[in-house]
């Protein structure tokens, strides 16, 4: 039994230097692309007061960059995970494919459990851990789902999300490499949902990467035809991605702080300001 | 006096009554508005994609929205900078632009079911209509409409925004990007391309 338990934290050992290591890289690899950004590739601030109020609107400071890592990021998509993406959804019938989508939304239930918690939200927290319980086991793993064990589906949570339900600025935008578009304060969020996500240090590295690949593929197969559409219509599409992705965050987080349901219409949305 | 003190409370009760009924006015016929012309769009996406369907969608879209405040408010604070000839060039490629934008992007509620959920108003002549698009799939989105009322009591949309995405900022944010880097001349050679190619790609 001794064995077990000493060759299990070893496993665990193992796997989380292996993490640290990954995420000391990441983190080297980010500071030199900050560094690259900041000291080559800062946008200039225009000189008419209209091109200021949109400089200062936009919080894009390292834009030319991230447009760079914009463009890497499509090629990729492009070469790599669209063809996947659109074999998977051709190839594999709906129900399999929801149940794929179903399995990866519950593994990423920790995360959402102890951010609802941080910010708070006791209601979604609860929602959420009977929602991993009854999801991992009578829905083996989340594969199934369990019909009328819920009214709604539990709010995803992240740690990007509780540091803005804290009072954290999202800071300067970023393009993420394979990621895609962030901020600063995601970022960060980002890196401590992998590091406080239990599956982190239970999975093996490959396994890992298996779950990330196939949730890039899942998303990529279930946003596919829209996604090539906004980029077919739009006449700047990152500056599309740029502002959806922004919109996208601010109505998440007005969710989080409970300022917008399905009973409530903030005005924000349509606010131009 | 005295008669006037005692029918003060009174004429105050009258006037917060009418405003009142007034504001239920705005929401109730806002939402009346998009329900009968959100159905009208649902029928014209059911059609088979071609010349028909793009016709029947351009009459419904000047209709339905107010297309001179759109093409104004997508400038944001460039709104003014342009000449004349620039503004009318603007104007008649954002027409034309937004017409096979607005009828690709809202192409993906064709088949779906439409009802309206709630309204409320917003500021002194507006109102957002709150509406549930569902599809055969399983899948529903939640679209708001902002919808204004004019002085002659017609209305018209000037936003709309599904799952919390507000159409209007999106191209806002994305027209000012590009007379940022190339200006309104610019904006206006890349509305005309992406037009011709969306024609192009229909034909």
């Amino acid at each position: 039994m001794a064995e077990i338990v000493a060759s299990q934290s070893v496993k665990w050992n193992n796997a989380l230097i292996l993490h640290v290591k990954i995420m000391s890289r990441l983190a080297r690899c980010g500071a030199s692309l900050l560094l690259v950004a900041l000291v080559s590739a800062c946008a200039t601030a225009p000189q008419d007061s209209a091109g200021q109020e949109i400089h200062a609107a936009k919080n894009d400071p390292f834009e030319p960059t991230n447009r760079y890592v914009f463009d890497v990021n499509l090629a990729i998509m492009d070469m790599a995970i669209n063809p996947i993406a659109t074999i998977y959804r051709e190839g594999v019938p709906e129900p399999y494919r929801n149940g794929v989508r179903n399995f990866l939304d519950n593994l990423q239930m920790p995360v959402t459990i102890i951010n609802s918690a941080l910010q708070g939200d006791w209601d979604n927290t609860a929602e959420a851990s009977m929602s991993f319980f009854i999801n991992t086991t009578a829905g083996l793993g989340g594969i199934f789902d369990i019909p009328g064990s819920f009214d709604e589906e539990p709010r995803k949570a992240d740690f990007g999300e509780t540091l803005a339900v804290w009072g954290v600025n999202d800071g300067p935008y970023v393009m993420l490499p394979l990621v895609g578009p962030s901020s600063a304060r995601d970022t960060v969020g980002l890196g401590v949902d992998i590091l406080t996500d239990p599956l982190t240090y239970l999975l093996s590295p490959i396994w890992s990467y298996a779950r990330t690949g196939t949730g890039a593929v899942q998303a990529t197969s279930d946003s596919q035809s829209q996604v090539s559409e906004l980029r077919r219509s739009s006449v700047d599409f990152y500056a599309s991605v740029r502002s959806l992705y922004r919109q996208n965050r601010e109505a998440e987080i007005r969710a989080a702080e409970g300022s917008e349901d399905d009973d409530f219409m903030s005005d924000d949305v349509f606010s131009l300001e | 006096m005295q008669i006037s003190r005692l029918r003060l409370p009174f004429v105050a009760l009258v006037v917060v009554l009418a405003s009142a009924v007034a504001w239920a006015g705005i929401e109730d016929d806002a939402s009346v508005f998009v329900d009968e012309h959100g159905g009208e769009l649902i029928e014209i996406l059911d059609l088979p994609q071609g010349t028909e369907r793009r016709d029947h969608f351009q009459t419904w879209l000047a209709d339905t929205f107010n297309l001179d405040a759109l093409a104004n408010l997508a400038l944001g604070p460039y709104l003014g900078t342009a000449t004349d000839e620039q503004m009318a060039a603007y104007e008649d490629a954002f027409a034309r632009y937004i017409v096979v934008t607005y009828e690709a992007r809202l192409d993906t509620f064709s088949g779906y079911d439409f009802s309206v959920m709630r309204s409320r108003p917003m500021g002194d002549n507006d109102a957002i209509v709150r509406t549930n698009i569902a599809g055969p799939d399983g899948n529903s989105y939640v679209v708001d409409f902002r919808v204004e009322l004019y002085e002659d009591g017609s209305f018209q949309v000037i936003d709309v925004a599904v799952e919390g995405l507000s159409m209007l900022k999106t191209q806002r944010d994305e027209f000012s990007a590009v007379i940022q880097r190339d200006g309104i001349d610019g904006l206006i050679t890349s509305l005309n391309e992406r037009t011709a190619l969306a024609e192009s790609a229909s034909n």
